[in-house]
């Protein structure tokens, strides 16, 4: 018993420590709880935000991407023949007295010495090429949610910039890949490429692509006091988009030089550049090479062109397929091909040839009715068709039941092949059919749009699925 | 204790908040996820759902093919085959807590999803975004009619407040309070409040009698939220949309009409 009173004494003394630990480790564990949860709450809702932004890009991306390409959807009653990927609903800029309203600006877009209230310029034939499509996303036009207020604060709602190519009407024959054979030369409509096209760099000014269609970049919240974002203040693309330095003896590869987003005063024929740099509001300091004060927080994406065009090809081949299907259907074959010999190659069906460009006149054996919006944007001048003898209208009955053009090795026999072309190989390793630049404008030559020697010698054509490479991008669609 | 006391009485604001904000992003998460499936459905089906009623248990409800019971219900969680859905068949929003009658008792499964369509009443395509395909395109249901007859503000509407809404042209008045022209279908989250229709505005009326007999029908408010002491009263749903571009886009990938 003796020895127990200094256990008994110690083990009191031993709880009392340990309780006022443990109410210790509580109160602590409380406060930081309640220290860190707020911020642990405003952590959410930023990174929801930034969620959300980027989310708004995309869907901004995928409206604009679907409206180019249904034409014949338009909400609007009073567009008029609108092509397959040209844009009507130019960006929202304000005209007259008025602000921002949500809607797209029918065509028009500002030129490089624009003002906010000046009225805005068709860039058709007659339009000055200092146009520049340029303004806030008209997403009320394009059905996707709008800013939180009529100024746009938060920076919520996309900026967009567009080459004019994707605008201009009453020129350009070729709105389809076509225009990739070429380059932006002098400009103007007498030329393929009436307008440059976009070009976006990388942190460090490095080239990304110089053949941007589309950039639409978030604006986020202000990040200097001279973003005000009030009216008429509001209404320049200065108020809510950034630009930045990269300064000499940035780490190699890098283009020094200054790059600004919401500078819209590029020269005539110089390509607008756009550039896809870090936010100055993360965690981690500016780089090193970025000329202070740092404050940017644009956040964009781009459609080159080739991707832009490929989304309208996708909805041309539908077209033109079903064209085919209804021709055969009504007729019981299949049209003659556009004239081959003939240069340049024509859509017309004079000669009655089984191989060149789809078709697209009276005197095919029947009547090709082609929407409005395909013809118009010149995709009869893209796509080559092939079809089998046996299933023409100078083929003897029963027409089309034995088919005999082939896609490879692969057993399926086809009365008619159509070829997407893709866009033309310019570039050393050159396309094995041409062994030089292709120019499918203009050409009479079957090696100046498909790339390989059996394509262009067939049948048997290459096989569906023939994976692209840098110097064969032909796609096969084999037709029953 | 008092110490102690205040301490998690901190604590239990902290975690109310993050409850709060969690209950936010699921509700915006199943917002997304009914919107794709919604698209989903366009692109198998050539066709929007009908809304579900509350007898249907999530099924969407037709009175012949095409044909919706109702302009305005439910998002049909069944017919859409949407998983997590509860017993009735209904797809509930971040603050779902198994209540199916609102604080008036009335049985109006207050934190299902609600979902409303442009049924195009009234007009030379009546039913065509609820029919397969359009409906008869030898009858002028292609997608280029379509979208002329919803130009005509035959489509629905979402307007920033329910001041200024009207019931003809552009239902929000004007292009400065309107957030969504002609679109072809809504939902929406009653948000935390559910269907409590003590304290709501106008605004949030304007929601909530959209399943029954609206003033101004075809017509939604979404705005940031405000309590009940806020000049403008409370608001708390939270509303997205389906624009026609979207639906005639799918409608052309899923090659099923004109």
């Amino acid at each position: 018993m003796h020895t127990q009173y200094p256990l008994a004494r110690g083990a009191g003394g031993y709880r009392q420590r340990g309780a006022a630990a443990l109410l210790l480790i509580i109160t602590l564990v409380v406060i930081l709880t309640i220290v860190l949860a707020p911020r642990l709450t405003l952590w959410q809702v930023h990174n929801a935000a930034g969620g959300r932004g980027y989310q708004s890009l995309i869907d901004a991306k995928a409206a604009i991407l679907a409206y180019a390409a249904n034409p014949d959807a338009d909400l609007v009653p009073a567009v008029p023949a609108r092509r397959l990927g040209e844009i009507w609903l130019t960006p929202d800029l304000p005209v007259g007295a008025a602000g921002f309203d949500g809607l797209g600006k029918a065509g028009t877009c500002a030129t490089s010495t624009w003002t906010p209230g000046q009225v805005l310029t068709p860039p058709n034939p007659l339009a000055p090429l200092s146009v520049r499509c340029f303004g806030r996303f008209p997403w009320l036009s394009f059905g996707l949610p709008g800013p939180s207020t009529p100024d746009d604060q938060l920076g919520e709602v996309p900026w967009i910039f567009m080459s004019a190519n994707l605008v201009v009407a009453g020129c350009m024959p070729n709105l389809n890949p076509l225009m990739l054979s070429q380059n932006y030369t002098t400009g103007g409509c007498a030329t393929a490429v009436p307008f440059p096209w976009l070009r976006v760099v990388d942190d460090r000014g490095n080239l990304l692509s110089s053949e941007v269609a589309i950039v639409l970049i978030l604006p986020g919240p202000p990040v200097a006091n001279a973003q005000t974002r009030t009216a008429p203040i509001d209404h320049s693309p200065a108020a809510y988009l950034e630009g930045l330095t990269v300064a000499p003896g940035c780490p190699i590869p890098c283009v020094p030089g200054n790059y600004n987003n919401a500078s819209y005063t590029v020269a005539n024929g110089l390509a607008w550049t756009f550039i896809d740099a870090p936010s100055s509001t993360g965690l981690a300091p500016p780089a090193s090479y970025y000329q202070k004060p740092f404050a940017f927080n644009d956040r964009l994406i781009y459609i080159t062109a080739s991707e832009y065009f490929e989304a309208m090809e996708q909805r041309a081949r539908l077209a033109a397929i079903q064209t085919l299907s209804a021709f055969k259907l009504s007729n019981g074959y299949l049209p003659y091909s556009g004239d081959n010999p003939s240069t340049p190659f024509t859509p017309s069906c004079a000669l009655q040839s089984r191989f060149g460009l789809l078709p697209a006149a009276v005197n095919c054996g029947g009547t090709l009715t082609y929407p409005s919006w395909y013809s118009a944007a010149g995709w009869g001048n893209y796509f080559i068709y092939a079809v089998d003898p046996g299933c023409v209208a100078n083929a003897s009955a029963p027409r089309c039941l034995a088919p005999s053009l082939r896609l490879g090795g692969a057993p399926q026999r086809y009365n008619a092949v159509l070829f997407s072309p893709g866009r033309a190989i310019r570039n050393a390793p050159f396309a094995a059919s041409k062994g030089a630049a292709q120019s499918p404008l203009g050409s009479g030559a079957l090696a100046d749009f498909l790339d390989s020697a059996a394509n262009v010698t067939g049948p048997v054509f290459d096989v569906a699925g023939t994976p692209a490479a840098a110097n064969y991008n032909d796609r096969m669609y084999g037709i029953p | 204790m008092v110490i102690l006391g205040l301490v998690l009485t901190g604590l239990v604001v902290a975690l109310s908040q993050q409850m709060q904000q969690r209950h936010l992003i699921d509700t915006r998460t199943t917002l997304q996820e009914a919107n794709e499936a919604i698209i989903s459905f366009v692109v198998a089906n050539a066709r929007l759902p009908c809304p579900a009623v509350a007898a249907s248990n999530g099924l969407e409800s037709l009175t012949g093919p095409g044909v919706c019971t109702a302009a305005a219900g439910f998002l049909p969680g069944v017919t859409l085959g949407l998983p997590n859905l509860d017993s009735n068949g209904l797809l509930n929003d971040g603050w779902a807590d198994g209540s199916t009658r609102d604080n008036a008792g009335v049985l109006d499964y207050p934190r299902a999803i609600r979902y409303e369509v442009a049924l195009l009443a009234g007009t030379g395509q009546p039913n065509a975004l609820t029919t397969a395909s359009l409906g008869n395109p030898l009858s002028g249901f292609t997608r280029l009619n379509i979208g002329a007859t919803l130009a005509l503000n035959n489509g629905l509407f979402v307007c920033r407040s329910s001041t200024g809404v009207v019931a003809t042209g552009n239902r929000c008045g004007s292009n400065a309070n309107s957030l969504a022209l002609n679109a072809v279908a809504v939902l929406w989250s009653q948000g935390p409040t559910g269907n409590d229709a003590l304290g709501n505005s106008a605004d949030e009326s304007q929601n909530s009698t959209q399943l029954a007999a609206p003033a101004v029908p075809r017509t939604l408010v979404m705005r940031d939220p405000t309590g009940p002491s806020a000049p403008v009263g409370r608001f708390d749903d939270i509303v997205s949309w389906i624009s026609w571009g979207s639906m005639a886009d799918k409608l052309m990938l899923a090659w099923q009409v004109q």
